[in-house]
């Protein structure tokens, strides 16, 4: 039998097309996470495969949202665990994923820190969805690390975390990073935080509030850097910046963005202005980072200036070559003042790479 | 639960003053806790007459003696026993807990037997007020501290504090709550079975530690903790009244508040094994409550109470009336020490106040505060033994038109009953058996 390339010379020659989806890779893994997670649900895997791909890049009046979505089997259980716990039912629809936008576009757009989108998965064919939220003070436990405390009631968690990246966390402690770029296998956004916000609280005299500061800058640094564009934060003890040549260019934040003393006011009143004070912190970090240029922090939980540019000073030593943009390249010039001038850099860039250099390092 | 004599711990032995003892100087010699020279000085106040001061001294010596013990728990644990979410471990024991406060701990702790509870708590009222009146100009001159109150005050002191080589906690308490933390107890552990046939405050206060060790322990301490709650709540759960419930409920909510992620699992596998997300609260409005009807008792347990209560009690009034579930026990506590006043009379310039909370307590708020709280609250049940806050509990209550018949329990249920008649005698009579009740 002669071959089909032996009969028409052209077909020898025509370009195959061929088009690689990011569905295929996430179906199979959604897969596997619902039924760690103990469902197995073809409606639920689609519903949530559609999730990962709109919440990438979910735009409503042109304005991007970044909804937290929580596909659960009783809403009213799940927030049980969550104390204040409250949930505003939208509406009813078929569990398939042609519902998966209607939600987002009535849900999405109520959303915001402390209000979350959720999914009830009420049978084997319908969905109810709406929006809840929780007594979320600022130190409480966030959804993130919540929907674990109770993993016998089946939930999923589904945010972005950073401009390529949507993860996906399971009651039962699974977790799904599906991240949509070509440039790396992994992201590991936490532990790098982690340390930079431990040198930011290096100087504190009280023990236990330096360990509770450092989780709840931790999750608020992690939090704002989600929605950034990219930035970096450096920290270091008594800086003064005019000292050192290569962050003569700063915006001094003058009196200093002191969040440490609006935590130990509100560790010691929790008063309501308390409180207020430190959501008053949180946005003005937010609003600096959405400046270009480098945000410096004190070891003592203080923001002393922003908008600040590097500059390598005369026989500054050569950057090695590396991938990226010129964020990158000032990240790894300012390695250099880790040690004489600051003792730690965090480095967060717009495709989700975040990378920390300290003092032990 | 029924009541037995059965003690998880108990009271050290008492020391060697006998009720029948009444001279001072022999009482005073026997104060191991006092200076030599303080001994002597005690006996010769009492000798020139100057009993109050003599009281004055013994009770603030006393006093601190049983504070610094308490405080050597941690004052997170004794927050927690306390129920008092305000206390931390920064907190000072000397002005964060009340003297009344203090006795009851020490009672609950094994510190205290039940007469001495109930004498320290009588001799309180009594030292506090001449105190007060001490400094008060318009205080009556011929108004003094007779030498059997002043002896009766000395001879407690002595007996239950001042007379120990070492004021400790008892040593089966110290174990149990060593146990607690460092090993997982089974289902017929002997300190579990002795826990079923012991008194209730036994049960709260075991219920206490379990909580106070979910906001200190870590690791394998906490791991022990959280699987001793899982087999100790759930069994109780059934007996457990209100005010404990929702102290379960509440340590979760502050916990989760807190960001402390470990404590809040094990306290929700608790929760659900007892179906008892109700008693979680929405938010901690409650804390700001409690924490201002402690300052409104520490008012009025202290010096000068007749002028320090209205502060307080105008700022508990200000809170408004939606008082929180965690709450309300605490809150109608310090609004009937208000209104109750002591065997001198009440504050007057603090009535306004504590009459527009009563205003807006419910019947349903009554009759939650006679089932679960009445029987264990010992500040108000030996108020009621004296005269003047007995005919301002009949006055109060009757004048709520209650139903007996609305309130479960026996005891709280005569009571009423007594109280709508007003007969004293029997009310009496009543008081005295909850009050026993809830120290044995």
């Amino acid at each position: 039998m002669r071959g089909r390339d032996t009969l028409c010379p052209k077909w020898r020659t025509m370009p195959e097309v061929k088009s690689i989806t990011f569905r295929d890779q996430t179906t199979g893994r959604i897969s596997d996470l619902l039924a760690d997670e103990g469902l197995v649900c073809a409606q639920s895997q689609n519903i949530l495969s559609y999730l990962a791909g709109a919440l990438l890049n979910y735009k409503e009046e042109g304005v991007e949202l970044t909804p937290s979505v929580v596909l659960c089997s009783s809403i009213q259980s799940f927030l049980k665990a969550f104390p204040g716990g409250i949930a505003y039912n939208v509406g009813l629809l078929p569990l398939e994923p042609a519902s998966g936008p209607k939600i987002l576009k009535e849900c999405a757009p109520l959303t915001n820190r402390n209000w979350s989108v959720f999914i009830e998965r009420t049978n084997d064919h319908d969905l109810t969805y709406g929006v809840f939220t929780y007594f979320r003070l600022p130190t409480a436990i966030p959804l993130q690390e919540g929907i674990t405390i109770d993993p016998s009631q089946f939930s999923v968690l589904v945010r972005k975390i950073t401009t390529s990246t949507i993860e996906m966390r399971g009651a039962k402690g699974s977790v799904l990073t599906l991240i949509f770029s070509t440039v790396r296998d992994s992201s590991t956004v936490a532990a790098p935080i982690e340390k930079f916000c431990g040198a930011c609280c290096a100087d504190f005299q009280d023990a236990k509030l330096a360990k509770e500061f450092k989780v709840y800058f931790s999750r608020v640094v992690e939090e704002a850097l989600t929605s950034s564009h990219g930035t970096m934060l450096v920290c270091g003890r008594n800086l003064d910046l005019t000292t050192i040549p290569e962050l003569q260019d700063a915006v001094p934040v003058t009196p200093k963005l002191d969040f440490a003393t609006a935590m130990a006011q509100y560790h010691e009143s929790s008063s309501a202005g308390s409180m207020l004070a430190l959501q008053r912190s949180e946005e003005l970090l937010q609003g600096f980072l959405r400046c270009d240029g480098i945000i410096v922090f004190d070891t003592c939980g203080c923001i002393v200036a922003y908008r600040v540019f590097y500059r390598p000073g005369v026989g500054a030593p050569q950057i090695p070559t590396v991938d990226g943009g010129s964020r990158r390249r000032a990240y790894e010039g300012i390695k250099s003042l880790v040690g004489p001038h600051l003792m730690a850099v965090l480095f967060h860039s717009q495709d989700g790479l975040t990378l920390h250099h300290g003092e032990a390092e | 639960m029924s009541p037995s004599n059965i003690d998880l711990w108990v009271a050290p032995g008492l020391p060697a003053v006998p009720d029948t003892l009444s001279d001072p100087s022999q009482i005073a010699a026997h104060a191991l806790q006092l200076r030599e020279r303080e001994r002597h000085q005690v006996a010769t106040n009492f000798a020139a007459g100057n009993f109050e001061l003599a009281s004055a001294f013994v009770w603030m010596r006393t006093m601190a003696l049983l504070k610094k013990q308490l405080a050597a728990l941690g004052m997170e644990f004794i927050g927690e026993l306390l129920q008092r979410p305000d206390i931390d471990e920064f907190s000072d024991v000397s002005t964060a807990v009340s003297d009344a406060e203090a006795i009851s701990l020490a009672r609950d702790l094994g510190i205290l037997t039940a007469l001495q509870t109930m004498r320290l708590l009588q001799s309180q009222e009594t030292v506090s007020h001449f105190a007060s009146a001490q400094n008060d100009p318009a205080a009556d001159e011929n108004e003094v501290m007779t030498q059997e109150e002043a002896i009766s005050c000395l001879r407690v002191c002595v007996q239950g504090v001042l007379g120990h080589q070492r004021v400790v906690v008892a040593e089966d308490f110290k174990k149990f709550r060593a146990k607690l933390e460092t090993e997982t107890l089974t289902a017929n552990a002997p300190e579990i079975v002795k826990l079923r046939s012991s008194p209730y405050f036994f049960v709260k206060t075991a219920i206490s530690i379990l909580l106070a060790l979910f906001k200190i322990s870590k690791g394998a301490q906490l791991e022990h903790t959280a699987r001793n709650s899982l087999l100790i709540i759930p069994q109780f759960w059934p007996q457990l009244k209100a005010p404990e419930r929702w102290q379960v409920g509440q340590a979760y909510a502050i916990e989760f508040s807190e960001g402390r992620k470990e404590s809040v699992r094990g306290l929700h596998a608790v929760l659900l094994a007892v179906a008892g997300f109700d008693y979680v609260p929405e938010n901690l409005r409650s804390t700001t409550f409690v924490k201002i009807a402690s300052e409104v008792m520490a008012a009025h347990q202290g010096m000068q109470n007749f002028y320090n209560e209205p502060a307080p009690m105008k700022e508990l009034a200000s809170l408004g009336t939606s008082i929180p579930g965690p709450a309300l026990a605490p809150c109608m506590t310090a609004v009937l020490c208000v209104k109750l006043g002591n065997y001198y009379g009440t504050a007057w310039a603090a009535q306004p106040y504590a009459n527009q909370v009563i205003k807006g307590l419910s019947k349903d708020r009554w009759y939650y505060y006679f089932d679960e709280r009445l029987e264990d609250d010992r500040f108000i049940l030996s108020k009621l033994q004296e005269e003047k806050p007995l005919a301002n509990w009949v006055a109060l209550v009757s004048s709520l038109q209650l139903d007996p018949s609305a309130i479960k329990n026996k005891n709280p249920k005569a009571l009423l009953r007594a109280t709508n008649s007003s007969d004293r005698v029997k009310l009496k009579g009543i008081v005295k058996e909850m009050l026993a009740a809830s120290v044995r």
